[in-house]
């Protein structure tokens, strides 16, 4: 077992709004060690983008509460660190890649300043311009984007090259963590395979563990060691990758995703999608929150919250296997 | 973008003929003639008939049109006041400087004052500060200015007594038609700024740059601000030609020799030329304006910058 770096421990968010509570992320725990990389995957409005923006301290002060939990992180509480000591985490040690580089950068910032920003944050001032140029080129370089052409302007950049930039700004200061928040669904499919690469290929060359999200298991099966799978705010699975997609203990949600997708080899078949939609996060249901989608719905999963239970390191949270 | 600029400039000349040409053809609609302007009403009709002749008044309009521009364009000459018979220009714009002081120091609190308040509020959303300020901007955007600035008079002059109520005899005297102008357009610029702040703060490349390790403060003035500022520099741009035109009122209310009277007296005495050379110097000032507007928005935004650089040659 290696060194952990982050570890979150029973993490709950709730968004304060006129039609109520909502209940993103429920008592949440997961752990990565070192170098290694997470996936977590669900449908939109499962969690994974506000426990993402939830570890980096970077909710809405006003209508997002930390309700319960802990983030670790080296050994310290983030949630207990004060605004300046979370400025030195952020992009230094933990840096995040967004979803849509078409409104990520500063439409009116040349994309050196954009780098050289995150560079200069992070030194205390004594970094010569000559250095923080050589920075920026080399990291420019390494996500193939030519040196050249870093004066210009974030509209001069197509779709694909500008998440090559929100990429190189995140990972500029080296961090221990890089949390990728569905780095590839902008781009048109030829873009996704090779951006995907080039982060993976980024990470090993600079050691830098990883929280992937994504509702693509294609790119998780591609990118991840371990999987966690969210739903409601919940992790209903979580296991090594190779568990995931193999053998028979799975939740009945997680089985459903693997239906959804449409399938290389054989025969075409039509998908089988998951009936329903999920639970309106206001108002979630007392039991199991998959409960009211769940093809083998018990009495009992309609009142009582699953316990999670584990064998050989894979977690599952449904009353089948308790 | 030297190509733009002289582009702009060039454009000036039939914006100001076009202004001309409307003013000079409202004026000519209205029921006067210099002749028994000039002379009074116990002029006999010979007379008037005579000096109407001098003048070049029987001539028809478009011929009288095209002498006035071929004054202006060859000799530099905007005719002569029919009040007083002096030169209009070198009158109108010995009125000039006290309109421009008004409406620049307006200018300079009310940008100071309504961008900054804006952003904080715009920051602080929702807290007490922010509501305050938001009914207050509602409020001073509502009243007019004629009001506003007797209730300055009333109170700082007649009840405190603190600052002269009338004339530019010392720079106290700037004081309060300043604050008169300052009340309407800084609500405005308050208003538009929160607005635009509040749009720019809830963009992505905000929240990249907080995960850069940005402190707010960045994140507020460099990232958000710069962006917000786009329509708030049009704002500027605009209401500085409101409050050349606001000049008017304010210095009505406090005495003041500015262009405003200047302007207004002249009115009131169909005194053709003086309200030509007046309204063709404020139309000119207000170009000038404009243009400095379009120049900064390429200076801000680079997007705006290569649209010029695009329609190079056109």
């Amino acid at each position: 077992m290696s060194e952990i770096l982050l570890n979150v421990d029973d993490l709950s968010i709730v968004y304060k709004t006129s039609a109520g509570e909502v209940r993103a992320v429920n008592n949440v725990s997961f752990a990565i060690e070192k170098g290694k990389t997470l996936g977590l995957v669900g449908e939109t409005g499962a969690g994974k983008t506000t426990t993402a923006l939830g570890i980096l301290r970077l909710l809405p002060v006003r209508t997002a509460e930390y309700r319960s939990g802990t983030i670790e992180f080296e050994g310290q509480n983030l949630l207990a660190l004060s605004d300046k000591e979370m400025y030195g985490i952020r992009g230094r040690k933990i840096s995040m890649v967004f979803q849509d580089p078409m409104t990520a950068l500063n439409p009116i910032m040349t994309v050196n300043d954009q780098i050289a920003e995150a560079i200069r944050f992070h030194s205390d001032g004594t970094l010569k311009r000559e250095e923080v140029d050589k920075r920026v080129n080399d990291i420019l370089e390494l996500v193939g984007i030519p040196a050249s052409r870093k004066k210009e302007y974030p509209h001069q950049f197509s779709g694909g090259m500008k998440q090559r930039i929100v990429i190189a700004i995140a990972l500029v200061c080296e961090p221990a963590l890089l949390i990728a928040d569905e780095p590839t669904s902008a781009l048109d499919v030829t873009m996704q395979a090779q951006v995907l690469a080039m982060i993976m290929e980024l990470k090993k060359k600079i050691n830098t563990s990883m929280l992937m999200i994504s509702h693509d298991l294609g790119v998780i099966a591609r990118t991840c060691d371990d999987v966690a799978v969210m739903y409601a705010g919940e992790i209903i699975e979580m296991a090594p990758t190779d568990m995931i997609f193999t053998g028979n203990r799975h939740h009945p949600y997680t089985v459903g995703l693997m239906n959804s997708l449409p399938g290389v080899s054989g025969n075409a078949k039509r998908l089988r999608p998951i009936e329903g939609m999920m639970p309106d996060p206001t108002d979630l249901p007392a039991g199991c929150k998959f409960a009211p989608r769940c093809p083998f719905c018990e009495e009992r999963c309609k009142t009582e919250l699953p316990p999670c239970t584990e064998q050989n390191g894979h977690l599952v949270r449904c009353h089948r296997f308790a | 973008m030297i190509r733009f600029i002289g582009k702009r400039l060039l454009l000036s000349i039939p914006v100001l003929l076009g202004v001309v040409f409307i003013v000079f053809a409202i004026m000519s609609l209205t029921p006067a003639d210099p002749g028994s302007l000039i002379l009074g009403i116990r002029a006999t009709p010979e007379a008037v008939a005579k000096l109407n002749h001098e003048l070049g008044f029987d001539k028809p309009f478009f011929e009288r049109f095209f002498l006035y521009i071929k004054d202006i364009v060859l000799h530099f000459d905007f005719g002569v006041s029919y009040m007083n018979r002096k030169p209009c220009l070198q009158e109108a714009l010995s009125y000039f400087p006290v309109t421009l002081q008004i409406a620049a120091l307006s200018m300079f609190f009310s940008t100071v004052i309504g961008v900054s308040l804006g952003v904080f509020a715009a920051v602080k959303q929702y807290s007490l500060f922010d509501t305050f300020f938001s009914v207050m901007a509602m409020l001073f955007a509502a009243i007019p200015g004629f009001w506003v600035g007797m209730m300055l008079i009333l109170i700082f002059s007649l009840t405190l007594g603190l600052l002269p109520p009338s004339g530019v005899a010392s720079w106290d005297c700037y004081i309060l038609p300043t604050a008169t102008l300052v009340f309407g357009s800084s609500a405005e610029l308050f208003r538009l700024t929160r607005a635009q702040m509040l749009e720019e703060i809830r963009q992505d490349y905000t929240r990249t740059a907080l995960a850069k390790g940005a402190p707010n403060r960045v994140m507020i003035w460099r990232h958000a601000l710069k962006n917000a500022l786009l329509p708030v520099i049009t704002s500027i741009g605009n209401s500085f030609g409101g409050l050349l035109g606001g000049a008017i009122i304010v210095e009505t209310i406090f005495g003041m020799p500015g262009i405003g009277t200047y302007m207004l007296k002249h009115i009131l005495a169909k005194d053709v030329p003086v309200v030509m050379t007046c309204t063709l110097i404020l139309a000119a000032m207000f170009y000038f304006i404009i243009l400095l507007v379009d120049i900064a928005y390429a200076l801000i935004d680079p997007r705006i910058r290569a649209q010029y650089a695009r329609k190079r040659g056109v």
